[in-house]
């Protein structure tokens, strides 16, 4: 798991700062009576062959304060033995 | 042979966002006595489906993992707020400008071995140098009930349908196929 933890880390950099921006759209959602804002970019990379995605996800309130814009990603791989 | 497949996923605060992250912890995992107000802090699977509209619930699954390994609620939050506060005082010292990281490792075992009988997850937090840091235990592992499963192998299917994980599950698997093949071809 480390292995994959670096290699994450790694790749999130550099679709940050390489990355195309693919597609961006925006949603709105209302919680306990406050309306916020949520703001989507879909950075893309091709890395080692693959095409990796960062979501930037920037979220805002109804006058336009920003709350909290992290970069997210999911990764997967497959789990195999071989039978000898 | 393909057996299952493990997803990692990953939320990344600025230094700017950490202070934010940092204070709604610090206020929510004090006197915590339920299972969601301490999961979005320690799960990025469940942190990053409350910024998607429409995706299924994560959320309420995440009490049937934390159930499984032991602690109290108030033990869990306990422990979340510790791991939390040391890792960002180490990152704080070690690299002012990385922020906060949460990791979280989905092992899904499909066709379960004798070595891994069961899907598990582990909740961590990355370090400013690398490290894996795991909350409550040792190694992390929390085994997972099969509706836990489930659940997060909806959402997973969910936001790879939407946003794309970069390697379609059908694609790996013919890769994996192909591979198995030929290592066969060559043995025999």
């Amino acid at each position: 798991m480390l292995r994959q933890a670096e290699e994450t880390l790694k790749n999130v950099d550099l679709i940050a700062s390489e990355g195309k921006v693919l597609s961006g759209w925006n949603t709105i959602s209302t919680v306990n009576g406050t309306t916020y804002t949520y703001v989507y970019r879909d950075y893309a990379l091709e890395i080692n062959g693959t095409t990796r995605h960062l979501i930037k996800v920037s979220v805002y309130t109804s006058n336009g304060t920003p709350i909290i814009d992290p970069y997210i990603q999911i990764i997967n791989a497959p789990l195999v033995y071989w039978a000898w | 042979m393909l057996y299952g497949w493990e997803y990692g996923a990953y939320t990344h605060y600025t230094p700017t966002e950490t202070s934010s992250f940092l204070a709604a912890a610090h206020a929510r995992l004090e006197g915590a006595d339920d299972f969601m107000a301490i999961a979005p802090y320690i799960s990025a699977l469940v942190s990053i489906a409350g910024y998607f509209a429409g995706c299924p619930a994560v959320g309420p699954i995440t009490a049937l993992i934390l159930a499984r390994i032991g602690l109290g609620v108030k033990q869990i939050a306990q422990k979340t707020w510790e791991a939390i506060n040391y890792v960002n005082m180490f990152n704080a010292k070690d690299d002012p400008s990385f922020g906060f990281m949460l990791y979280q490792n989905f092992h899904w075992v499909v066709n379960p071995q004798w070595w891994v009988p069961q899907s598990y997850t582990q909740f961590c937090l990355i370090q400013s140098n690398g490290v894996v840091y795991h909350v409550w235990t040792t190694t992390g592992v929390c085994y997972m009930t099969a509706n836990a499963v489930n659940s997060y192998v909806a959402f997973i299917t969910w936001y790879n349908n939407h946003m794309g994980l970069g390697v379609g599950i059908s694609s790996l698997a013919k890769a994996i196929r192909r591979k198995f093949t030929l290592s066969s071809m060559i043995k025999f």
